[in-house]
């Protein structure tokens, strides 16, 4: 009954969701195979294609001549999806992204009892891993870009990456059956993470999202500023609340503060907490004051 | 409390940001030969899912009472 009312409730995400599996990972990549027939680009398509790490890695180790380069459609992407995020939020991440979506799945799939899942209620806390993380992630890719360090690091990065292994995943399922010699350690740890600690034992199954997703870091900080600006968000009003914390325990990137007011860089605007409580709905404007 | 709060999160950036440059310089000597060594390239993913734990750990009561008795 339970799973029923949460697929009713998140039925429009849930479809979009597997839009997203269909728009971007290959055989199929709708909408990367769409732009390529439209440039005439004859590449074959694939989640590679549209890569949420090696813009913002080019970008930060000063690579500029590879996004202006053959892989501008990578990089115009994923800067689409951080100028949008600043006026309809992280809306990639909580309706299209396909990596989100499976690990988001197998949280929801898998019955373990609320005890057993990793939930930090500290936003600030989990604020500052994240971007942690994203800090970390940019040192190297400066180390790396300005020839400080080793430039081997590009060799290994699709090691740790989630997007590859659902891409192999994917490609092994329809039939490319050599995407399965990609397996080694480094890819089954990224799965483990991904998906058992970060899916199965991480509250809301976005563990991946929360702390490595670089994309997911960057369109954050463009929620905030739309936010601040006034764009579309969700706001909480203290009014209807009954303290019942629903909206904590569902909303899966943990953004729901102890004050229950929600914190912006970590919201994905996926309605968990306007579907469970009439104390959240979205606005816009600069009107209402701000959470 | 305040400035131990602050402390706290602090301590998790620094933590979090040095967990993959870290993870790097283990990795560097090998010079991306990730893909002939059995542990392929997952040394470098290891430290920053530690650190993520750990942390994780640290902000739960249960993670408190298990480091505590650890």
């Amino acid at each position: 009954m339970k799973a029923r009312e949460t697929i009713t409730r998140n039925r429009w995400r849930y479809l979009s969701f597997i839009a997203g599996f269909f728009l971007f990972v290959a055989p199929f990549a709708l909408f990367t195979r769409a732009v390529y027939l439209i440039v005439g680009n004859t590449a074959e398509p694939t989640l590679h294609s549209v890569c949420f790490r090696m813009p913002i890695d080019w970008i930060f180790g000063g690579r500029f001549y590879s996004i202006l380069g053959s892989s501008w459609f990578m990089a115009a992407f994923v800067f689409g999806v951080i100028i949008s995020s600043v006026f309809i939020g992280a809306a990639f991440c909580g309706w299209l992204c396909p990596v989100g979506a499976v690990s988001e799945a197998i949280s929801r799939a898998v019955p373990i009892p609320k005890r057993f899942r990793l939930r930090i209620r500290d936003t600030k806390l989990t604020v500052s891993m994240r971007y942690g993380f994203l800090v970390g992630f940019i040192i190297v890719a400066a180390l790396v870009g300005y020839k400080l360090a080793s430039d081997q690091l590009g060799s290994i990065c699709c090691r740790y990456c989630a997007s590859s292994v659902l891409q192999n995943f994917a490609s092994a399922l329809f039939g490319e059956f050599s995407a399965i010699e990609y397996w080694q350690s480094g890819a089954i740890l990224s799965l483990v993470f991904w998906l058992v600690i970060g899916g199965v034992f991480m509250s809301g199954g976005r563990g991946w999202c929360l702390f490595f997703c670089p994309l997911g870091a960057l369109s954050g900080i463009a929620h905030k500023v739309g936010a601040k600006l006034g764009f579309y968000r969700v706001e909480y009003e203290k009014g209807t609340c009954t303290g019942c914390n629903n909206c904590q325990d569902l909303c899966p990137m943990w953004a729901i503060k102890e004050d229950r007011t929600v914190e912006r860089t970590l919201c994905v605007n996926c309605k968990e907490c306007v579907h469970a409580c009439s104390a959240y709905k979205f606005v816009r404007g600069r009107k209402v004051a701000d959470s | 409390m305040r400035i131990a709060e602050r402390a706290k999160t602090y301590w998790a950036f620094v933590l979090a940001a040095s967990a993959i440059p870290t993870s790097y310089l283990v990795a560097m000597p090998c010079c991306g030969a990730c893909a002939g060594c059995p542990m392929g390239a997952s040394c470098f993913l290891a430290y920053p899912i530690l650190v993520t734990l750990a942390i994780g750990a640290k902000a739960l009561r249960s993670g408190k009472a298990f480091l505590k008795k650890h």
